[in-house]
């Protein structure tokens, strides 16, 4: 029978650890919240004023208006709302050593080993000691005992970490605690010595960094290859932290960032970065990266605005002082066709889809990073002419019309911009954009539609009047890999896009999703823009294949020798099966045996891995990893393509698919 | 029909060359083809002999390199470039691709060309990738610019498989035609009778190949060209699986259930242990069951079972159709393979055995 007086005071224990964890959840939630409140109260929004009113009026920091108003500079409450923070912390780690405590002696007692809280030190578990009375505890409340000490343990090292990095990098301040478990996961601090290069310019960059000590220079490569300074960074000073504009807009970087001095950084992989960046309630992170970005870029973004294009820097930079950022998710509707439109967009990354009613609802444009859209609330009757809806996650500028109309009459420019919207609006709806026609644009549209290529940077296809199912590609792929694994299947996506297939390989997205979901830092994208796989680091998690739009990154058991060997099968095994069921019957013994003989004296073996099992780190599920189509980078040669006797597989954009489908697809 | 592989502009010229020299100096230079002929010229026997004997090997070069890729000795070890050399170089590609593009006089491409070649060469990436210089447009509407973009391309070392393939169409047709000029059809032994015949056979079933595989992909039904093997026996599958989670009940199930009793109320409940050997025999369902059913409809309440029920049969035998489809093209091109491949394993080994006879005796 269980000693009820323990299994009471382990439940009891137990209880306590949860309660404290829920209590300073719910507070470290409050003040996050209250965190971004102020940053919205200081940009003057009325429902978040409220509620620091409320706030300081509970502290008795502020009760009238005139104490209220005292407390502008957001700056001290945010300093106030720190202290709090750190108050918290301090308070909670007590709580939770002496939860930890208390777990560990239950525990202790339950095994029988009769130590008590004191003498149990915090982070010493009694592992591997059978219990004494087996039935003092119930078994239930001894796994959970295990597994909540476990917890709390991780808990006390987190707010460890917490300490260390929240003063030293602002963005962090009020992460939420899941956000905080990837960080210690994931995240890197990295000293580098003086003049080491961090970024290059021009090139696909991918982690998002903070300066937590020493200086950096931020230098603009010249035409003639000299560089200009361009900015100097330094830890003490405000927004210490870079590559915020590639992370954010998945594209090269603007500018290369050297180190001044010996500097300590932190480098933060882009599935944190957007963990961070998405983490729900807690929105100190994104606010303070995209106040940065604003601050930084977002006037040189502007450029992109076909009607602000001619402006000055200086005139773009007022502008941007009304703009402000916005988010869709997958599938998100933007706006509807027929309501009315009063904001201009600007995309920063991720694909809109528009929509038009003529009949059905049919898809009219595809818009990516880069485009902008929303004309129509220049226009004298400011409604949408189309349904826009975000194929995936999307992120934006959004630029009121209201606001930037006063601003452009204090700038005295109002009517250029206009007519500039309006024109480029009339261009849209007559279809003579780009000198298609509309029947034109609906058939280019309807292809991406289907085929969900737009995300895509390039894929294979298959010619299909030309492909006569010789299996050479998948054959040559397989061959070309260490692994023997192919990296094509030509199942294809199944997409109605008529006269070509499209292979299953990977098709090297804008924004690709699978980079996003892998927590492990297995998936990277090269300098050109393709993505590449680090097995070193994949666990075989499926993250990735389960984030592919396009189903093409494979979970495979590595190594895989015996397959491997088996494809090794004797040449022209076809030809002697076919020859022997003429000759012998519907058994081929005569095969299996030559080619098991093949095998064992003639067949070439497969060339030791590069990958030793060792080498993976601990998590590593079993040897499994996840492959994807590599380009065949280094070899000289994409194999499948090289291998085709029938020239009809091809590697190609989205634009040039298009253009061969129309071609032979008729 | 696929026409790649008659755009050579390296083989059918040369093909063409090869043939038309030969035939000239037949015609105009007063030769008769064979040995047996009353102007037998043993310079031109020889020449034809030989450079078809050429042409031969050449042609059967294509069947191992066709096996060529799937051996090992093209894996990454033997010639891949380490992955920093090459991301340094398309760095460096980059930055000139901007500084060409900032100079206000645009410069030519061969000149851009030759820098960005310049680049790989000094980073040591020759080996894996090439320059690739052309002209495109960026932008949109009235800011749509052209612009010079320099990529790193595949280097591609060695002939395509394409490039093999049209080497073997074109001087395996010119080599069947210096045969027929050489031998004259004139053999008296049965090596040369059966040298000619095997040389021909060759070359014919070769032509056939060509029009076999030009042709067929091109002629199929869009269906049929949709579809792979692989994608049309996994959907098969699929309907299988659900066919026989209908039918399996009806058949084991003791009590009599809704389907079965709808079934037998249309009048088919006969035809459930032939729906279900059909399945396990992979054969299309009778077309009896099909007609019964548009004979008979069933009840209302169960109408949408087996409407259900028909409509996978449908999908099932048009899947089982398609494949059975596919797999006869394939058993052609296994035919003409198994006649076309031994006779040219014949023909190269009674070549050697006439060269060498012809040597020595």
């Amino acid at each position: 029978m269980p000693n009820e007086s323990l299994e009471q005071r382990c439940k009891s224990a137990l209880e306590d650890y949860r309660d404290t964890k829920r209590k300073y959840l719910k507070k470290r939630r409050d003040l996050s919240r209250l965190a971004v409140d102020f940053l919205h109260w200081r940009r003057l929004e009325a429902g978040a004023r409220t509620k620091a009113v409320e706030w300081l009026s509970q502290r008795g920091l502020a009760t009238t208006e005139e104490e209220v108003d005292a407390w502008e500079d957001a700056r001290s409450a945010i300093d106030q709302l720190r202290t709090e923070r750190d108050e918290i912390d301090d308070e909670s780690r007590e709580h939770f050593e002496r939860c930890a405590r208390a777990l560990s002696a239950c525990r202790a007692e339950a095994l029988g080993t009769g130590e008590s809280a004191d003498e149990q030190p915090v982070g010493e578990t009694p592992e591997g000691r059978e219990p004494a009375d087996a039935t003092s505890v119930s078994k239930e409340t001894l796994a959970a005992l295990e597994s909540v000490e476990a917890k709390c343990l991780d808990l006390l090292k987190s707010l460890a970490t917490r300490k260390r990095y929240q003063d030293r990098f602002d963005p962090l301040s009020f992460s939420s605690n899941d956000a905080w478990i990837l960080f210690e996961a994931n995240a890197r601090e990295v000293k580098l010595g003086r003049d080491a290069r961090i970024i290059q310019q021009d090139v696909y960059t991918q982690n998002f960094w903070g300066l937590l000590d020493g200086e950096v220079d931020v230098l603009r490569v010249q035409n003639d290859g000299t560089k200009v300074l361009v900015d100097t960074m330094a830890a003490d000073r405000p927004s210490p932290w870079f590559g915020e504009m590639s992370a954010l807009g998945n594209r090269p970087a603007n500018a290369e960032v050297r180190a001044k001095s010996a500097a300590t950084l932190l480098s933060i992989p882009p599935p944190l970065f957007w963990r961070l960046y998405d983490d729900g309630p807690f929105g100190w992170f994104k606010d303070q990266i995209d106040r940065t970005y604003a601050d930084r870029t977002l006037h040189s973004e502007l450029r992109s605005f076909p009607e602000l294009h001619d402006l000055t820097e200086e005139e773009r930079r007022s502008i941007s002082e009304v703009a402000d950022f916005v988010s869709w998710e997958r599938n998100e509707q933007i706006a509807q066709q027929g309501q009315p439109a009063d904001t201009l967009y600007l995309l920063r990354s991720g694909c809109v889809v528009a929509l038009r009613r003529d009949g059905s609802m049919r898809p009219h444009e595809i818009l990516q990073a880069g485009a902008a859209f929303g004309e129509e609330a220049f226009s004298d009757n400011p409604v949408w002419t189309y349904t826009l809806v975000a194929s995936q996650k999307t992120h934006a500028v959004s630029l009121p019309v209201g606001p930037l109309r006063e601003r452009l009459a204090e700038l005295g420019i109002e009517t250029d911009v206009e007519t500039a919207a309006l024109e480029r609006l009339g261009e849209l709806q007559t279809g003579i954009h780009e000198e298609t026609s509309i029947a034109e644009q609906v058939e280019r549209l309807g292809f991406f539609e289907v085929s969900d290529l737009a995300k895509a940077r390039a894929g294979l296809v298959i010619e299909t009047s030309k492909c006569t199912r010789c299996n050479a590609c998948v054959e040559s792929c397989a061959a070309v890999h260490d692994d023997g694994i192919p990296r094509i299947s030509k199942i294809g996506l199944g997409a109605d896009v008529p006269g070509i297939r499209l292979v299953n390989a990977c098709y090297h997205c804008e924004t690709p999703e699978c980079m996003s979901a892998c927590n492990d830092g297995a998936i990277r994208r090269r300098v050109d823009g393709l993505i590449d796989f680090i097995w070193d680091n994949c666990t075989g998690c499926k993250a990735c294949a389960k984030a592919c739009p396009f189903d093409v990154i494979r979970i495979v058991r590595y190594p895989l020798e015996d397959e491997v060997l088996q494809r090794r099968e004797l040449p022209f095994r076809s030809l002697f099966e076919t020859l022997e069921r003429a000759v012998k019957g519907p058994e081929c013994s005569w095969t299996d045996r030559l080619d098991g003989w093949w095998k064992r004296h003639l067949a070439p073996r497969v060339p030791d891995c590069e990958h030793e099992t060792s080498e993976y780190s601990e998590n590593v599920v079993k040897g499994l990893k996840a492959v994807q189509c590599d380009h065949c980078y280094g070899l000289g040669y994409q194999a499948c393509v090289f291998n085709c006797p029938c020239d009809a597989i091809h590697r190609r954009t989205p634009e040039d698919a298009l253009e061969l489908s129309e071609r032979v697809g008729r | 029909m696929n026409t790649s592989y008659f755009r050579s502009r390296t083989w059918i010229p040369a093909a063409i060359l090869i043939v038309a020299a030969f035939v000239v100096w037949w015609k105009w230079g007063d030769v008769d083809a064979g040995r047996d002929g009353a102007n037998s010229h043993r310079g031109f026997l020889l020449i034809t002999g030989w450079v078809s004997l050429g042409l031969f090997l050449a042609v059967a070069a294509y069947a191992g390199r066709k096996w060529f890729p799937r051996r090992p000795v093209v894996t990454p070890g033997a010639r891949r470039t380490p992955f920093e050399r090459i991301e340094d170089a398309l760095i460096e590609l980059k930055a000139l691709e901007d500084r060409e593009n900032r100079k206000e006089e645009r410069p030519s491409l061969s000149e851009v060309r030759k820098k960005a070649a310049t680049i790989l060469r000094s980073a040591g990436v020759w080996k894996a990738v090439r320059p690739h210089v052309r002209v495109r447009e960026r932008g949109t509407g009235s800011k749509r610019e052209k612009y010079i973009a320099v990529k790193a391309v595949p280097a591609r070392r060695g002939w395509s498989m394409l490039r093999w393939m049209r080497m073997h169409l074109f001087l395996g047709t010119a080599a069947g035609a210096l045969v027929i000029l050489h031998s004259g059809f004139r053999g008296t032994l049965w090596i040369g009778l059966l040298l000619d015949w095997t040389a021909l056979g060759a070359v014919v079933t070769g032509l056939g190949g060509i029009v076999l595989w030009a042709v067929w992909a091109g002629g199929m039904s869009r269906a049929e060209r949709e579809l792979t093997y692989e994608a049309t026996r996994a959907l098969e599958q699929h309907f299988e699986r659900n066919l026989d989670d209908f039918l399996h009940p009806v058949m084991e199930a003791k009590p009599q259930t809704k389907l079965e009793a709808a079934l037998e109320s249309a009048g088919l409940r006969l035809h459930v242990p032939r729906l279900s050997l059909a399945l396990k025999e992979r054969r299309p369902p009778p077309k009896k069951f099909l007609e019964d059913f548009a004979a008979h409809p069933p009840e209302p309440e169960v109408r949408a079972d087996v409407c259900e029920l028909a409509e996978y049969m449908g999908i099932f035998t048009a899947l089982h159709d398609e494949r059975v489809r596919l797999q006869r093209h394939h058993r052609w091109l296994q035919v003409w393979r198994l006649v076309h491949v031994p006779l040219s394993i014949l023909l190269l080994f009674l070549v050697a055995v006439h060269v060498i006879s012809t040597w020595r005796y």
